[in-house]
This record gives C-alpha cells, structure tokens and sequence, in this order.
C-alpha cells in the first residue's frame, strides 16, 4: 500500500511540473511576443515625435513632439496575440533638453538643440494612467522602454 | 478495484496534461515563428523604405475576397550602395532599380492567410526618382499571385506565406509611409477539441525614407 501511494504522489508530482513547464513556457512566449509589437511601436513614436521636432523656441510650452503634454498617455490596439480581441498598447513620451554645452556637436547650441527623448510602451495595465509597469507571475513586467539623444537643427542668434 | 480506479484517474490525468502539452508546444513554436517573421520583414522593410526617395514611394490599394488589405508598394533603390559610380558629382544616388513589396490576394487554410513577395525589378534605363508608372497602371505585370510570372523582375522572394492583413498608407506631409503588417496563425485544437483558436500578431509602424533629396 505505502508502495502506491509514494508511485501516486510521484505521478502526480511529474504531471503537475509538467503542467506548470509548459504553462511558464506560453507565458513567456507571449510576452515576447508582446515585447517585439511593444518595440516597433516605440520605435515608430520616436520615429514621429523626430518627424514633428520640438516647439518653436518662440513658445517653448506650445506643442512639439506631436505631443500636447508630457504626461500624454497614447492607446493603440492591434490584434496580438488573438486575432478577434485586440490588446491595446500605451505609450508615453518623455522629452529633456540637455544642456550640458560640451556634449552639443557644435559646442555653443548656435546650430540647434539636444533632447533624450524616451519612450514607455507598457500593455495589460491595470490603470493606464500610471506607467509603473504591471507585474505578472512568472513574466515580470510588461513594458519596454527606448532611449534615443537627437539633434535638432536649427539656427540660433 | 478503488487503486485501479484511482490509478485509471492519474492516467486520464496525465494524458490530459500531454495533449495540453502538444498544444502548447504547437502555439509557441508558431508564436516564435510569427516573431522571426515580423522582425525579418520588417528588417528588409525598413532598410529599403529608409534608403529610398520620398517622391518615388507609389502605393496599390487592393483587398482580398474577405477583405482584408494586401496593398503593394514600389521604391526606388540601388543595386550597391558601396559603388562610387552608383553617385552623381552631388553625391546623389543615381536610382537603377525598383524595389516591390505585395501581398497577395490568396486566402489559404482556416486563416485566410496570403503571402508576402519582395521582388526587384529593372524595367530599363530611366530609374526614378519618380513613380514607376508600369506598376501603378499594369499590376498584372507586377503583383501576380506567382512572383515567377512577374515581369522585369530579376529576384523575388516569399518572406512570409502566413500573411493576414499588409496595408500601406503615404503620408505626403511628413513624407513618410504608415504601415500596418499582421500575420496569423493556422487554428489550434482546444482542450474540449470543439473550439478552434488563431493566433495572430500585428504591428504599426512608421518609416521616413531619408533619401528625399533633391525635393521634386
């Protein structure tokens, strides 16, 4: 009897780790999956924050960056990872100025401006509004972030 | 008779836990595929879009039966960047190829998936920066559902045959391309063996081609 009982308990030992494998295993699957989408996206809001380039000095809060603030929180939903319900993506951008004069290509900001421009692409958020990332058993957070310095160009008296 | 139907239970169990197991197994190795793909064509994508000239991006709206977008899109492009005689005196490129992106309008399996062709084509001499007007006005020269048949193309290649939606828009403005690529997966059995899943994965993405000189 006690023979059975340890073969049953072993059984059920194996099956459960197996379950567990394999479960871990689309888990991160999917994440990946959503990091890959996440990185495009944030690639194509750098792409056109760049396209839009900063306020006019004129009116440094005015828009820029096609961004109205910097606390604007943009949704896209794309059918990822399930073709008939679609996950949406948010994404933040973040805008600094850098002033340290040694790093400007043209020592003395005549020519243009530096700015960091960082971008957040976070999915599954529980509240949208905040982009501290949401934490999942086994995956970790659901978010990527993309760093990128530009140069903008333009002529300074 | 209570240990063999305890032992018959542990059986089922188990059996259970294999076939969710092949599923799984199913799903991630297609996941990982669709991933491959995307970054592989979008590598290719982005790489001929970035290097192009704006004025020559020429765009063909076409929907399959179901309605799903499979657009086309031809560039202007350069057979070797590293040869000095592919530059003028201004060190402008001077074009000498097209590059074509399509789908094709094909719905195959339960996924109503097509294919995606990249094919380059050099109709003669007079290369861009402009439209190529043959393929905006004869796409069966072009974007047939056999890339072999196509004419004037010296390469082509299939980068994806689980294509789902491929849809292009121009941004004449901002001078770039919008683009909208998603891929799908053939079903998978459930657990219960009645219901049918497809998963898909789709990206947006925007590309300025820095080309775009001189301003036509």
């Amino acid at each position: 009897m006690a023979e059975l009982v340890i073969a049953i308990v072993l059984l059920g030992v194996v099956v459960t780790v197996t379950a567990m494998i394999f479960t871990r295993m689309l888990a991160s699957t999917t994440k990946t999956g959503n990091q890959t989408v996440g990185l495009i996206f944030a690639q194509r809001r750098l792409e056109q924050a760049t396209q839009v380039g900063p306020p006019d000095p004129s009116d440094p809060t005015g828009p820029g960056w096609g961004i109205t603030n910097q606390d604007e929180i943009l949704a896209e939903g794309v059918y990822t990872p399930d073709d008939k319900l679609q996950t949406t993506f948010w994404n933040r951008l973040t805008v600094t100025p850098l002033d340290d004069r040694n790093a400007m290509p043209d020592g003395g900001r005549k020519m243009g401006d530096l700015f960091k421009l960082r971008v957040e692409v976070y999915w599954w958020a529980t509240n949208p509004a905040d982009p501290r990332p949401t934490f999942r058993q086994g995956t970790g957070e659901q978010k990527v972030e993309l760093e990128t310095i530009y140069y903008y160009q333009r002529m300074k008296d | 008779m209570v240990c063999l139907g305890i032992f018959s239970l542990l059986t089922l169990v188990a059996l259970g836990v294999l076939v969710f197991g092949a599923q799984g197994f199913h799903q991630v190795v297609y996941e990982q595929g669709s991933q491959n793909d995307i970054r592989r064509i979008m590598a290719a994508i982005q790489r001929d879009l970035t290097s192009t000239h704006h004025k020559s991006v020429s765009l063909v709206d076409r929907d399959s039966a179901s309605g799903n977008q499979r657009d086309g899109i031809c560039v202007v492009s350069l057979d070797n960047w590293n040869d000095p005689g592919n530059f003028d005196t201004y060190l402008r490129p001077k074009w000498n190829r097209y590059v074509v992106y399509y789908a094709t309008l094909e719905e195959k399996g339960q996924n109503q998936t097509g294919r995606l062709i990249r094919e380059v084509c050099i109709p003669g001499s007079n290369v861009g920066p402009y439209e190529f007007d043959k393929f905006l006005n004869s796409p069966g020269y072009y974007l047939t559902e056999g890339p072999a048949a196509n004419t004037i193309d010296i390469t082509s290649q299939v980068l994806t045959d689980r294509l789902w939606k491929f849809e292009l828009t121009n941004n004449l403005v901002a001078q770039s391309v919008s683009l909208r690529l998603a891929l799908r997966n053939p079903p998978q059995n459930t657990a219960t063996g009645t219901e049918r899943e497809m998963h898909s994965m789709e990206i947006l993405q925007e590309i300025k081609p820095a080309n775009t000189w001189p301003q036509i």
